[in-house]
């Protein structure tokens, strides 16, 4: 099942929905700076940059 | 031709497509789909009266939609085979009720509509992929008409025309009135050398495939006029130079530069071309009564309907060049030998090119496939995989993760360890590096090689360097891309070589940061580029793994970074550099020392213990917190 | 081989001017002198031509190496030109290991001197730290079906097809359409001679 997740860009820190599947394994790149360093925004990682700033 | 058709060692396989190709060099074995052929070919006689009472009309494809042929048919009139074709798509006999007429004609009784696809598996040791290109879609450039005017046609569509075994016998006539067209134009570039519209390469052949209709018609039409407009006319061949000045003398009239618009005088129904002349600076308008599209070339778009078949390129993972062209192991010293070995080009599937440089390079290929051959026998390095007994707790993640099947499971019940098949395991070191008790060791790869060079990088000054992880076939590839090139980036960034990404060890970016590396690339193959099937996939699943630990540690993600470089990807890869460089002055030294610290207790870097058969189920269902779970 | 005290050799390659002139080479070569169980360093002018693959393989006889490091262009190229080389002077294949000091090196630190030499010595370090962990491997040959599979019926795949069939070997020509001949039997005459396609 693919759902809308976000996705955050731990190159340029771009922030972007994706229709996620998780059993299927796709490649991804950042839409803003073409960075495949891209991740699924987790609770916790918002949590951990909230208390960096 | 015909020499391929009856040679007897040749098998010739038409109506045919690859489904799969697996194996290595010397040992592929393909499946092929002979589609059914409803017309037995060996019995046609090409009589064709089944052609004759055929009810159905279609577009001619070979005559490029010029006239029409019946459902069956025979492609053209040299064909080899040279037999009646059953176009299944548009013949009405499969309803018996609906036609048959054919069938009822046919005094061999070759026509046979209850055949079948047949599935062909062949073993050979090599492959030569001679896909071809295809003419660009000339509809984006508008301005010249091709969708509005019937008298503006394709180099293609011109072909046909003047063909005596065209649509008009040869007679070239424009498509308005079937008149023959006293002044005829021809445009270049039409797509090439446009990186906007259509391609930014030039497609090679068509100032000469121009020049030669040119004389084409000065011989049918000799009080023709032409006019070519053109950028450059490139006539660069043996025997090129003379033909170009032989047309020049018939009298053609090149102009330089490309029309900015044509349009239909609607009185006279001629084409008004408006160019700017560059080398006379002058605005131009020219009237024709026929304009010629020399269009682009460009690599086959596999679209197989959307029926989920893979292509060729994606069948045998072939990376391709910028132009989408496929790329070879060496733009000079191994110009048709594909990156993986056994695997050669020739033709325009490598890059557009003239009848003569595509036999030549089928010459070379073929050398290159029947050297390969005639050895008898070939060598495989030593890079395989090899299971420590001892440390094995048979939990089974390297034979779920393995794309080649190389890896039998273990079996408790018989007490069996997993059995690793040599000659299917390609190296790729994904098993190796999901093995959680480090009961693998890949040859030539092996943990300890790896964690030295980690170590010899970061002996001093490490705040200065970015530990990287390469995949020999892209990413390392795309250096070497980057080098030849000569564009230049940061030298911050150490390469580690490995086989595929998927070899790169969770244990070996722990054991990076460990050593007080500020930061870490693991890098490889696009998806559809992996030389291992799927081996990359596993690679991400993992860097998102430690990704996730590493933020519960309180270790910046961002400083594991993840990349695909193909081998074409010089460029990328040196921006890559240049964005690492920038983020590795981010990493303060307080962070790395904190990450050394942390990771110090953390012990991550080393593999866990076995503690007997029984630990093997604890492990299993522990496996999803270190290791990937094996695909559902 | 494991009780066998570890003799490594290091050849830094100058390659004419496309190392030397941005790598300080021989300050590489000192550097490699000083790593752990180098027995021997020599520089070399071009380590791939003749004289330089000589000298390879003089030191292995002289210094009785056990490992080859060699820092020059990427394995990709001459990987197989010095595993061939090291093997003809009685050492295993896969002792020898290579520092890529020129494609992602050199070429491409080329106003960089000081950090270009920087990173050179460390990829040998590296190199030098994974070749004392290197072992010897047997490759294993396979035999070969004597067949091809030539994929597409144009000009070019028929004439592939051809000549391997000529030199003896069993072909399969794969064509997607109903005939062999490709986009070459839709043209009409072809140049650069004006003579028929087909």
């Amino acid at each position: 099942m693919s759902a809308n997740k976000t996705f955050y860009c731990l190159r340029c820190q771009h922030r972007f929905p994706v229709a996620h599947d998780p059993k299927q394994v796709a490649e991804r790149s950042c839409p803003k700076c073409g960075s495949n360093s891209v991740r699924l925004e987790t609770p916790a990682a918002v949590a951990a940059k909230q208390e960096g700033d | 031709m015909m020499d391929a058709g009856r040679h007897p060692r040749i098998e010739l396989l038409v109506n045919s497509e690859v489904d799969d190709i697996t194996g290595f060099v010397g040992n592929y074995r393909a499946t092929v789909r002979r589609r059914a052929e409803y017309v037995d070919a060996g019995e046609c006689t090409s009589c064709g009266d089944c052609e004759d009472v055929c009810p159905v009309v279609v577009p001619d494809e070979y005559q490029q939609g010029l006239s029409s042929r019946r459902a069956i048919y025979l492609p053209f009139p040299q064909a080899v085979p040279s037999s009646y074709y059953l176009d299944a798509e548009n013949c009405l006999g499969f309803n018996p009720i609906a036609c048959g007429k054919c069938k009822e004609v046919c005094d061999k009784k070759c026509i046979d509509f209850d055949v079948r696809d047949t599935i062909l598996d062949l073993e050979v040791g090599s492959v030569i992929v001679a896909t071809g290109m295809e003419p660009w879609d000339p509809r984006p450039y508008d301005e010249y008409g091709y969708t509005r005017f019937d008298n503006v046609v394709t180099a293609m569509e011109f072909e046909r025309l003047i063909c005596a075994g065209g649509p008009s016998e040869g007679e070239l006539v424009r498509l308005s009135d079937r008149r023959v067209p006293e002044r005829v134009g021809f445009i270049q570039c039409v797509g090439s050398r446009s990186p906007n519209r259509g391609v930014p390469y030039c497609s090679n052949i068509c100032c000469m495939a121009t020049i030669k209709q040119t004389l084409q018609i000065a011989e049918h039409y000799p009080d023709s006029q032409q006019k070519v407009f053109y950028i450059d006319i490139r006539s660069f061949g043996k025997g090129f130079e003379d033909m170009y000045r032989r047309s020049r003398e018939e009298g053609v009239d090149y102009i330089r530069g490309l029309p900015g618009s044509v349009e239909r005088d609607p009185q006279t129904g001629e084409l008004v071309v408006e160019v700017e002349n560059t080398l006379s600076g002058r605005r131009e308008q020219h009237r024709l009564d026929m304009l010629v599209l020399a269009t682009a070339l460009v690599p086959r778009k596999f679209s197989r309907n959307g029926d989920g078949k893979r292509s060729i390129d994606e069948i045998l993972s072939l990376s391709h060049t910028s132009d989408g062209f496929v790329m070879e192991a060496h733009p000079k010293l191994k110009p048709v030998d594909a990156p993986t070995r056994g695997v050669y080009f020739a033709g325009c599937v490598e890059s557009p090119k003239d009848i003569k440089e595509s036999v030549t390079q089928a010459g070379a290929a073929a050398m290159r496939a029947g050297n390969l051959l005639g050895a008898g026998q070939v060598r495989i390095e030593a890079i395989t995989a090899e299971l420590v007994a001892d440390l094995c707790a048979e939990c089974k993640i390297c034979a779920a993760v393995c794309p080649f099947n190389a890896i039998v499971e273990a079996n408790k019940k018989t007490g069996l360890l997993p059995d690793f098949i040599e000659a299917a395991c390609a190296g790729c070191g994904t098993c190796a590096a999901e093995c959680p008790f480090d009961a693998i060791v890949m040859r030539h790869f092996e943990d300890a090689q790896i964690t030295a060079q980690i170590d010899g990088i970061l002996a001093d000054n490490p705040m200065e360097k970015i530990v990287a992880f390469a995949c020999n076939w892209c990413s390392y590839a795309g250096g070497d891309n980057a080098g030849t090139s000569r564009l230049q980036y940061p030298p911050a960034i150490r390469l580690i070589r490995t086989m595929c990404s998927g070899r790169v060890d969770q244990r070996f970016i722990w054991h990076a940061f460990e050593q007080g590396a500020p930061m870490v690339l693991v890098s490889g193959c696009h998806f559809s580029d992996c030389h291992y099937i799927d081996a990359v996939t596993w690679t991400q699943r993992r860097v998102e793994k430690v990704w996730t630990q590493m933020e519960k540690l309180g270790i910046r993600p961002e400083r594991l970074q993840l990349e695909w470089i193909s081998a074409a990807e010089g460029q990328k890869f040196a921006r890559v550099m240049r964005e690492l460089d920038e983020m590795l002055r981010s990493v303060t030294d307080e962070e790395v020392a904190e990450t050394v610290k942390i990771l110090g207790k953390k012990k991550l870097s080393e593999p866990k213990k076995v503690l007997g058969p029984a630990a093997a189920v604890n492990v299993a269902s522990d496996a999803g917190a270190t290791v990937s779970p094996p695909p559902a | 081989m494991s009780d066998e005290t570890l003799r490594i050799g290091v050849f830094v390659c100058d390659c004419g001017h496309n190392i030397a002139a941005i790598v300080d080479t021989e300050e590489v070569a000192r550097f490699a002198a000083e790593l752990p169980d180098v027995a021997t360093v020599v520089r070399n002018r071009y380590t791939c031509a003749d004289p330089g693959q000589q000298e390879i393989q003089k030191a292995i006889a002289e210094h009785r190496l056990n490992r080859v490091v060699i820092a020059s262009c990427t394995p990709k190229i001459h990987e197989p030109t010095f595993r061939s080389c090291v093997a003809e002077a009685g050492l295993n294949p896969y002792l020898m290991e290579m520092a890529n000091i020129r494609e992602h090196c050199s070429w491409v630190h080329m106003k960089d001197r000081e950090g270009a030499t920087a990173k050179a010595k460390d990829l040998v370090r590296a190199a030098v730290g994974r070749a004392a962990r290197l072992k010897a491997q047997d490759e294993k040959t396979f035999p070969v079906t004597d067949a091809a599979l030539v994929i597409g019926g144009g000009v070019a795949g028929i004439q592939a097809a051809l000549e391997l069939a000529d030199g003896g070997h069993q072909v399969y020509l794969v064509e997607k359409g109903p005939s062999i001949g490709g986009i070459m039997s839709a043209l009409d005459k072809t140049f650069p001679t004006m003579d028929c396609s087909i």
